[in-house]
């Protein structure tokens, strides 16, 4: 096989011709450090690659398997991360000039249980500047580009993430959700990308922006390989008490048993407020894929999702301010300024406020649980509610009004980062700028497999993970 | 005095901060905002609500439960 036959393979697909010895860790990672060196710079997803350390990653993954069998389902894997997962001794920048020599002493736990699965790790990924942004722009480490169209954005703050798995650079890759930060890069690049719920994986050990509304997951290029990447970081951890000892379901085991009879609502309130037509036309026709594959379609009203963005804005602005606060005073010219005066937000915001916004995270939840759940297993709504816009277009720096277009991009996912619900963004088509658009599908708390078995379902009817880019 | 030139001599005095001239108004307005709806929606919080709960409610939240 070639390199680019190699690299167009799924990760579920290259796990399992590596575990029968079809390819080596070694002639995979080859073909993806090919990759990385003939798009990694057109792309512009990557902060830092080792060629010499992924070979021998790759060579000692193919000793353990002869000698011991696979370490686990993504034995021999090259994956890559965004460049907030601290590895001990390694530099983690996070897309930053301040971090740029940082060097931790702890590894995070979503690393090492990758490494427990028999990953490898052979890239940093680029990504927004301390995960502040949406749009992918980062004015001081540079702006990764789309691998559909190298014009257009790849969405933020997991933008190399986004970038480097549509671009067949590495078969999956961390990125960290706050407020859409993996289902926006996710549908601007026509990927699979799961939000799992509050304290379903680990935050130990990757760069905190909002102890309240961070979490961890991945980016993959097909449902099922999204499925199996969550099942490997998934769990609870005694280094990271807001993690739950909830049990991680089997996320594979149900995930081919389809849709029939399983009740999906629709909400007709926010989400389908102030939508491009060709974004709604998408989701809607989504909706009727359900349904025809057997699926219950419920219309039903959510109540409080318009507060959700502005609690969760609260929330996100004033810890992250709390976070950088000894930086921003120190070192305030060492931010872009789109960072430094979007930080800065958090600032202004009377304790009192963030502690209601506290309280009503759990009212807005049972609002949220008692009417959607009530009547359904599980909601559709657009993950972003326009077309992926291009570089220049979202290049608005800390200029007038750039709070309004950021926000535009949240609209519809950080709700469930305040509502602390599983979120799985699914990719559905194009529009007709030819960028990839898609929904995203929102669980009960730690029923992620829900989400896998109806994306997986959709998938199998559309093909909608079937095109890639042509780079 | 204005909302915003308040905003701005507290947040100097208290915080040390003051964002760009550019930016200025549009995070004083965003703040106004999100101030101004969360004062409202916790207008129905009761005397006894605590973050703490929220936790709990998410673990209790889980599959099947729709309470």
């Amino acid at each position: 096989m070639s390199a680019d036959e190699i690299a167009a393979l799924s990760l579920t697909d290259v796990a399992s011709k590596i575990a029968n010895k079809e390819l080596s860790a070694v002639e995979v990672t080859e073909a993806t450090l090919d990759r990385i060196d003939r798009h990694g710079g057109t792309l512009n997803c990557i902060a830092n690659v080792d060629p010499d350390d992924a070979m021998a990653q790759a060579r000692a993954s193919d000793e353990h398997l002869s000698a011991h069998g696979p370490k686990g389902p993504l034995h021999g894997v090259p994956l890559a991360h965004k460049d907030m997962y601290y590895r001990a001794g390694r530099v983690s920048a996070c897309g930053s000039k301040i971090r740029a020599d940082y060097v931790p002493d702890i590894t995070s736990t979503a690393l090492k249980k990758l490494d427990e699965a028999g990953a490898l790790e052979v890239a940093r990924l680029s990504m927004v500047e301390f995960a502040t942004g949406p749009t992918g722009h980062n004015e001081v480490a540079g702006t990764p580009r789309n691998p559909w169209n190298t014009d257009y954005i790849t969405g933020g703050s997991s933008s190399g993430s986004g970038s480097a798995v549509a671009g067949r650079l590495v078969f999956g890759a961390l990125g960290s959700d706050t407020g859409g930060s993996i289902r926006i890069p996710s549908y601007c690049n026509g990927l699979v990308g799961m939000k799992a719920t509050y304290g379903r994986v680990s935050r130990y050990g990757a760069m905190p922006l909002s102890f309240s509304l961070d979490h961890v997951g991945p980016l993959c290029r097909t449902v099922t390989d999204c499925a199996v990447f969550t099942q490997a970081i998934a769990g609870y951890d005694p280094d990271d008490p807001t993690t739950s000892r909830e049990p991680v379901g089997d996320y594979l085991a149900e995930i081919e048993d389809g849709v029939k009879g399983l009740r999906i609502a629709v909400p007709s309130n926010h989400f389908f407020e102030e939508i491009d037509d060709e974004v709604r036309a998408a989701v809607e026709d989504a909706v009727e894929v359900y349904r025809k594959l057997g699926a219950e379609i419920v219309s039903i009203e959510v109540p409080g999702i318009d507060n959700g963005f502005a609690l969760g804005e609260v929330l996100g602005r004033v810890e992250a301010a709390t976070y950088h606060s000894t930086w921003l005073h120190e070192r305030p010219e060492d931010y872009g300024t789109q960072t430094r005066n979007r930080i800065m937000q958090g600032f202004y915001y009377p304790g009192t406020r963030y502690i209601e916004a506290l309280n009503l995270r759990g009212q807005l939840l049972s609002q949220f649980t008692e009417s959607v759940f009530a009547v359904a297993d599980t909601l559709i709504a657009p993950a972003v509610p326009f077309q992926v816009p291009t570089i220049a277009d979202t290049d608005v720096g800390a200029n007038q009004g750039f709070l309004d277009m950021i926000a535009g991009f949240g609209r519809c996912t950080r709700p469930f980062n305040f509502l602390g619900l599983p979120a799985l963004g699914v990719p559905y088509g194009f529009t007709s700028n030819g960028l990839p658009t898609g929904y995203q599908i929102v669980g009960r708390s730690f029923d992620e497999a829900t989400l896998f078995r109806a994306a997986r379902a959709f998938e199998r009817e559309t093909g909608c993970t079937d095109r890639t880019p042509g780079i | 005095m204005s909302d915003d030139d308040i905003l701005r001599e507290w947040a100097k005095a208290v915080q040390e901060v003051e964002p760009d001239a550019g930016s200025a108004e549009t995070v004083f307005r965003r703040v106004k905002l999100h101030e101004g709806q969360v004062r409202d929606a916790a207008r129905g919080l009761p005397f006894e609500s605590e973050p703490a709960i929220f936790r709990a409610l998410l673990d209790g939240k889980a599959k099947g439960d729709s309470r």
